[in-house]
């Protein structure tokens, strides 16, 4: 295959090789309009524009510029109530991030639980420089506020496939085939799933990183060893576990974990004496189970530090919307998984 | 508000009580500095304000060497003009001192280990990643590219997309885990899409995506994603001598490995951009002291301008 240069993109255009530079990496003397038309022309055959730009970029620097901007960050109210949880300490963690570029956050809780949630006065009036969605939510209120935002958008956590938007996430599956390698390593061969299918694209992605492991371990796991962990149209945290049990399970989240925990404690199974656990998030507090889960880390300081980083250039670099990155870390050993042979 | 730039250094070295060429140091990640007085150095900077980034961006002109182990020479001339754009030079298969490795080449566990322990340098595996060795790896997205094969396929309206992988060959082993990534992709994305969800025999997931199950079949899908490129061309061969006609009775979306040439539209992993990537993170490493990053996944590239006819978007 013929390597794609400028020079096409310019002949394509009737424009000079200099100018499709210059518009790519975001130097001034190019027209919004042409800006534009080079950039779809570009990115049509296949040239990557965030590359272009990035190493354009080098001399000039993102630092200078960003001082003083505000971040919008969205979160719904079902993820941060009061107390401590998951979606809090990240929002902390993003607040650090962007403090350390010099930019200002603006935490807005969306009253999803009520019922009517409205797209928050600083999206509508376009007073932030860009916006943080952390967590999924309501896909019609979603759809509401990506119409009203103006300003680069990253989602945390969960992607919007269908739209044009960046998302940083924790990498689902190469950090759960990471922690059934730990079951595997301690010679458990018979091992079970806990996470509900199809409740949430990450609980799907992780149970594909389990599935590689048990496969390339040669090993199958029976339709019973995969667990749900919610029941009824409520989703009460729940799981009903089967006559015969594996000796393992692989859990979508340290919360699965913990109920997992609370089932097989009620048969009076005790962990990891009678079963062994490795499970997700390593964000587990007041369960009996913390501090001794054998868990995959997610790192949310990189997450924070790249969904920062993601605005930023999205302010410089309309165009380089659009990309996820996945944010990989490692298995934190605790005592929740026991070798057998 | 901002301090003026050009007194940076000096009210740095001001603020910490150390000279402006250890300042300089610090923040260029250069020898001759401990790394305890370089890091309180850099907090110091970071209290007073600065980005590292900016003081250090005009000094950065500092050439970093990285070593290349590739026998086969196949990353070389990728590398080399990677590194140009970070001022960076390579070094292929050489033993002497290097700010950094790059291995393309496929060393098993202990010689991973051996080489990591031998050299105090940061180590970046490409292109494949052991596990039991804790080093920095930059690999292509098999999955997720998959998963975006499918997610084409089921814009454009198919609703029956089956997976159709080369699983054969001498090779295979050491492509089994490219191969495995993808097909589980593929199936993790038409969960999401599909009208229901039904429990899938992983364990035959493998075996059961072998491409030449469709050179016979009754019915056929209305989508195939195909992995590897050979699959897709022996398909291909197939479906004319059938006088099916692609795309207008059926639809294929091709899925490879780095660099592979398909003559449908297909994402393929960019070598380039993992080259990139890879002295990226070396170069994170060095400047920042920073911990592993672990598996840094690059996204395929969506090429659909291959044939015409058979165009998607």
């Amino acid at each position: 295959m013929k390597k794609i240069r400028l020079k096409d993109v310019a002949d394509m255009l009737g424009v000079s090789v200099v100018t499709v530079s210059n518009a790519l990496s975001g130097k001034k003397g190019v027209s919004d309009n042409l800006r534009k038309k080079i950039i779809k022309t570009a990115h049509e055959l296949g040239i990557n524009c965030e590359r272009y730009s990035k190493c354009n970029n080098s001399s000039n620097n993102v630092g200078t510029e960003t001082e003083g901007l505000i971040l919008g960050v969205l979160v719904s109210d079902f993820y941060v109530s009061i107390g401590t949880s998951f979606y809090w300490e990240m929002y902390q963690k993003i607040t650090y991030a962007a403090t350390r570029a010099r930019c200002l956050t603006s935490l807005d809780i969306v009253k999803e639980k009520s019922g009517n949630p409205k797209v928050p006065n600083m999206i509508k009036d376009n007073s932030i420089d860009g916006l943080i969605i952390l967590g999924m939510l309501k896909r019609e209120f979603l759809n509401e506020v990506l119409n009203a935002c103006q300003c680069p958008i990253v989602s945390v956590d969960f992607t919007i496939p269908e739209k044009k938007i960046s998302a940083v996430l924790s990498s689902n599956y190469i950090g759960m085939y990471k922690a059934t390698r730990e079951l595997i390593k301690a010679g458990h061969k018979r091992i079970g799933f806990v996470g509900t299918m199809g409740f949430s694209h990450n609980i799907g992605e992780r149970l594909c990183g389990f599935q590689k492991c048990m496969i390339e371990n040669g090993l199958s796991v029976p339709l019973q060893w995969i667990l749900s962990d919610r029941v009824g149209e409520m989703e009460t945290a729940y799981v009903s576990l089967p006559d015969e049990l594996p000796t393992a399970f692989a859990c979508s989240s340290d919360y699965a974990a913990s109920i997992l925990y609370d089932a097989l404690e009620r048969r009076g199974l005790s962990v990891p004496n009678d079963i062994s656990i490795a499970s997700y998030d390593n964000y587990l507090y007041n369960h009996k189970l913390s501090g001794k889960l054998t868990t995959y880390n997610v790192d949310m300081e990189a997450i924070a530090e790249s969904a920062i980083h993601r605005i930023i250039m999205e302010l410089r670099y309309p165009e380089l919307a659009g990309k996820t990155e996945y944010i990989d870390s490692n298995v934190i050993r605790r005592t929740s998984i026991k070798n057998i042979e | 508000m901002r301090p003026k730039k050009k007194n940076g250094l000096k009210e740095i070295a001001q603020a910490a009580g150390v000279s402006i060429v250890s300042v300089s140091n610090a923040l260029n990640g250069r020898k001759g500095i401990s790394r305890e007085k370089s890091e309180k150095i850099l907090e110091i900077a970071h209290s007073l304000g600065y980005s590292v980034n900016t003081l250090s961006n005009k000094a950065s002109k500092t050439k970093y060497k990285f070593t290349l182990w590739d026998k086969e020479k196949y990353w070389y001339e990728i590398f080399c003009k990677a590194a140009g754009k970070y001022n960076a030079e390579i070094l292929l298969n050489d033993d002497e001192d290097s700010n950094g490795a790059i291995i393309a080449d496929r060393l098993n566990s202990s010689e991973l280990t051996a080489l990591m322990e031998k050299k105090e340098i940061p180590l970046v595996g490409v292109m494949f990643s052991d596990f039991d060795v804790d080093i920095d790896y930059v690999v292509d997205d098999g999955f997720h590219d998959a998963a975006r094969a499918v997610k084409l396929l089921c814009d454009k309206g198919c609703r029956k997309v089956a997976v159709a992988a080369d699983i054969e060959g001498e090779d295979f082993t050491y492509r089994q885990g490219q191969v495995t990534d993808r097909i589980l992709g593929a199936y993790c994305q038409l969960q999401t899409i599909g009208n229901e969800l039904k429990y899938i025999d992983f364990s035959n997931i493998v075996a059961a995506s072998d491409y030449r199950q469709f050179f016979h079949a009754k019915k056929l899908p209305d989508g195939i994603i195909c992995i590897g490129s050979k699959s897709e061309k022996a398909l291909f061969k197939n479906f004319e001598e059938k006088k099916i006609r692609v795309p207008e009775d059926i639809r294929i979306v091709g899925c490879g490995m780095a660099d592979e040439n398909f003559s449908v539209p297909a994402v393929v992993c960019d070598k380039g951009e993992v080259a990139e990537r890879a002295i990226e993170v070396l170069l994170h490493k060095l400047k920042n002291n920073a911990a592993t990053c672990g598996i840094t996944l690059i996204q395929g590239r969506y090429t659909a301008l291959i044939r015409e006819s058979n165009e998607i978007e």
